[in-house]
């Protein structure tokens, strides 16, 4: 009985802070409603004022059923938060999609947010070109808000007990802390964030307009690319994408904020605290130093040798961009899905499976398995060697830098290739479905490892007619690959221990 | 915290470093390619 009761206190804990979460991204929706607005879609603005209802009521609805429990947080709550705040709000906030007709059903609609949510940029709305202006405005912003997290944007505006938020805090994937208080580390992230989109947008505009779009279009179109390029997303108001624009400037400039913005918040803190020295030392930049070109190496090389592209400037606008834009798994393109199978060779598309499970770096808003973790575990490898080949008595410790200077342990080691592996197993088992379904297992695995590392390049698979089973599955491998596992296994054994105690209590009845 | 000037000076720093990158990357491709 006494377990029954503490169960039902975490049911509140966690709907309290839920509540909580879900009603300031719920205020969002109000940048669409006054876009809308201001650009006369009436019918837009219903939309979202019936869907910033039907929010608001959902997050007040828990925060009152969870007002008489315990504020402070454990460690269980502050990962179930996280992870059922995602969930939460992959519905709601799914719901304009839904009503604007632009989706064929509301699993579209929640593919969409979800693709959003983990900066992926995989797309199954329809009739993107024609969009109107507040849905799109929704859509950058969901994926701008999803690459700093939405429990940094609460921590941010209101929660003023911080002694339970970083439990939260790590819950969605992030574990630096930039200062000793969390809330003030989420105001930090988020100050870089705005920073770069003053200067971001302003650049996109003033060369919008230099390659032919006009002043206001070139507004839009520069604030939404920018959302999607820093935040490594991969959404464009246009179907074609970045190849839309046709324009080498636009590309450069997409190519730099989606490089910068997969680099970790801790670094973009320390460079801007005048230690310079930081990108030189730090092994995650290391490690995305070497792998990325390491394999832009091994594309180019192979596009070279089946001369897909007449010279080396489309070559570098073709084969680097792409690359880039996996590796950071950022996923704007500047080619069509198909021609990644019919132009590319199976070579090329397979460096382009590896950019693309390897990722960005950790406290980004990047995904992948961080190239934190293939540089801890690939020091790991090169320790256990030398401790081999050297003297049994002698012990050395070996040391990594990342923000500090940091000695190497085991337990760095064996966590970091626990997530990789996870990551492995979501990747193999979405490239099976996918061949279940009949797709070829190249693509198979291209789409698998896009929606595993939250990319968003698509080979031609992902579309509103592929099987639904498909869409499900391809939903919960972005959420646990942009969660990081942990705090969503924590969720679901939470959920059966519910589960649990409810069929002991039946079975004694 | 940070102030106006390190904002600043911060930025042009990732611009700047990023930017070498991705002239190494131009220049492995030119070669490549060639």
């Amino acid at each position: 009985m006494r377990e029954q009761s503490k169960y039902i206190k975490d049911i509140r804990t966690v709907s309290y802070y839920s509540g909580y979460i879900t009603l300031v991204t719920s205020m969002l929706m109000l940048i669409p409603i006054l876009t809308s607005l201001l650009s006369a879609e009436y019918n837009v603005v219903l939309d979202f004022v019936i869907s910033i209802t039907i929010a608001l009521s959902t997050g007040i609805i828990l925060i009152i059923f969870g007002q008489r429990a315990s504020k402070k947080l454990e460690w269980k709550h502050g990962l179930i938060v996280a992870s059922l705040s995602w969930v939460i709000l992959m519905i709601l906030c799914a719901i304009p999609y839904y009503l604007s007709g632009n989706t064929n059903s509301f699993l579209d609609a929640a593919f969409d947010v979800m693709s959003g949510f983990t900066t992926t940029g995989l797309v199954l709305t329809q009739n993107l070109d024609h969009l109107s202006l507040g849905l799109n405005m929704w859509r950058h912003m969901l994926t701008f808000v999803g690459g700093q997290g939405m429990v940094v944007l609460a921590l941010t505006f209101l929660v003023k007990d911080t002694v339970g938020a970083y439990k939260m805090y790590v819950g969605e994937g992030k574990d630096i802390e930039l200062v000793p208080n969390v809330k003030n580390t989420a105001k930090i992230i988020w100050t870089i964030s705005m920073v770069y989109l003053t200067i971001g947008t302003l650049i996109l505009w003033i060369d919008g307009m230099l390659i032919g779009l006009k002043p206001d279009s070139s507004l839009s179109h520069g604030l939404f690319i920018f959302m999607s390029t820093w935040s490594t997303g991969g959404f464009a108001p246009m179907s074609q994408n970045i190849l839309y624009y046709h324009s080498f400037s636009y590309e450069i400039i997409t190519l730099i904020l989606f490089i910068i913005g997969s680099l970790n918040f801790g670094l973009h803190y320390a460079v801007w605290q005048g230690k310079k020295k930081e990108v030189l030392k730090n092994i995650e930049v290391q490690s995305f130093f070497i792998t990325v070109t390491l394999t832009a190496f091994f594309i180019v090389l192979s596009l070279s040798k089946l001369s897909v592209y007449p010279n080396a400037v489309a070559l570098f606008r073709k084969g680097v961009y792409s690359l880039l834009s996996a590796h950071t798994t950022t996923g704007v393109g500047t080619l069509y899905a198909r021609q990644f199978a019919l132009e590319w060779g199976d070579f090329s598309v397979l460096m382009l499976i590896i950019a693309m499970l390897i990722g960005g770096s950790a406290c980004s808003t990047a995904g992948g398995f961080k190239g934190l973790r293939v540089g801890v575990v690939f020091k790991g490898i090169i320790a256990d060697i030398r401790k081999m080949l050297g003297s049994e008595r002698r012990i050395k410790i070996y040391k990594f830098h990342y923000i500090k200077d940091q000695v190497l342990e085991d337990g760095m080691v064996k966590s970091a290739a626990f997530i990789i592996i996870c990551y492995m197993i979501l990747f193999t088992i979405g490239t099976a479905l996918g061949t279940y379904y009949g797709y070829p297992a190249l693509s198979a695995a291209f789409e698998a490892a896009s929606v595993t590392g939250n990319v968003g390049l698509s080979i031609g698979i992902t579309t509103p007619t592929m099987p639904s089973l498909m869409k499900i599955y391809y939903i919960i491998a972005m959420y646990l690959g942009r969660l990081e596992f942990i705090s969503v296994f924590v969720l679901i054994g939470f959920i059966f221990g519910g589960v649990k105690r409810l069929c002991l209590r039946y079975s004694r009845h | 915290m940070l102030d106006y000037k390190k904002i600043i000076k911060g930025v042009f720093s990732e611009i700047t470093y990023v930017g070498v990158f991705i002239v190494i990357l131009y220049a492995v491709n030119m070669v490549i390619a060639r």
